[in-house]
């Protein structure tokens, strides 16, 4: 099960895992964005390939419009992950 | 515990509850339960990604044997694709520069303790090897 919503101040909110087969949820809400945005991990247990593939192509998106996402609450297993591809150098991880 | 799949992306389903009844049958929560998912689901999308397009089985062997698990993936009509072998990606360039292709493979090096690769008349298995944490 995963959920993707946006929070009270805008923030996104993750939650469950986000596997392959629940991709397109979270490719259709971030793809869409057209402003900076804090994505919150807080509620997030896992994430495969094709959920780093969605993360990359929405800071690609937004950095040519001069925006960026900012990734919080990272589980260890989810920030090791980002550490090993290299996100940690082109995302800022709070 | 194994477990046969069809070679198409609607069975990963059933894959991931496979391995979330291993864990739970092992106790095996936290940083090796998602180490398990993403190893399993990085090999099996693979498999249905780059195998031979005809609907064959996929054969998943889980298992754990005292403090290291022992993970299986074997496509029975697929061209050699050993892992080990895969280019490295570079995880340092510049966020213009970088593409999402290969990171799963990546990734996948990194997380395991030791990958073994057979291929013979178009049986291909990768078998990864991980001590629990």
């Amino acid at each position: 099960m995963f959920e993707i919503e946006t929070g009270p101040d805008g923030e996104i909110l993750l939650s469950g895992r986000l596997d392959a087969t629940q991709v397109e949820k979270a490719r259709e809400v971030l793809l869409a964005l057209d402003e900076s945005r804090t994505v919150d991990f807080s509620k997030l247990e896992y994430i495969a390939s094709a959920g780093l593939g969605v993360l990359l192509a929405t800071q690609k998106m937004l950095g040519s419009k001069g925006c960026s996402i900012r990734l919080v609450n990272l589980n260890n297993h989810i920030r090791d992950v980002l550490h090993f591809s290299g996100f940690d150098q082109i995302f800022e991880i709070g | 515990m194994e477990m046969r799949l069809r070679r198409e992306m609607s069975a990963l389903s059933s894959l991931l509850t496979m391995s979330e009844e291993f864990c739970r049958l092992n106790g095996l929560t936290g940083p090796n339960r998602e180490t398990i998912d993403f190893v399993l689901e990085e090999l099996f999308t693979n498999a249905v990604k780059y195998g031979s397009g005809d609907p064959g089985e996929i054969l998943i062997v889980l298992d754990r044997r005292q403090s290291e698990l022992h993970l299986s993936v074997t496509d029975f009509d697929a061209d050699r694709f050993d892992p080990r072998e895969f280019p490295e990606v570079e995880v340092g360039e510049p966020l213009d520069a970088r593409h999402p292709g290969g990171l799963g493979i990546h990734l996948l090096r990194k997380l395991a303790d030791r990958i073994e690769y057979e291929h013979h008349d178009r049986t291909s298995r990768i078998t990864i090897y991980k001590r629990l944490e």
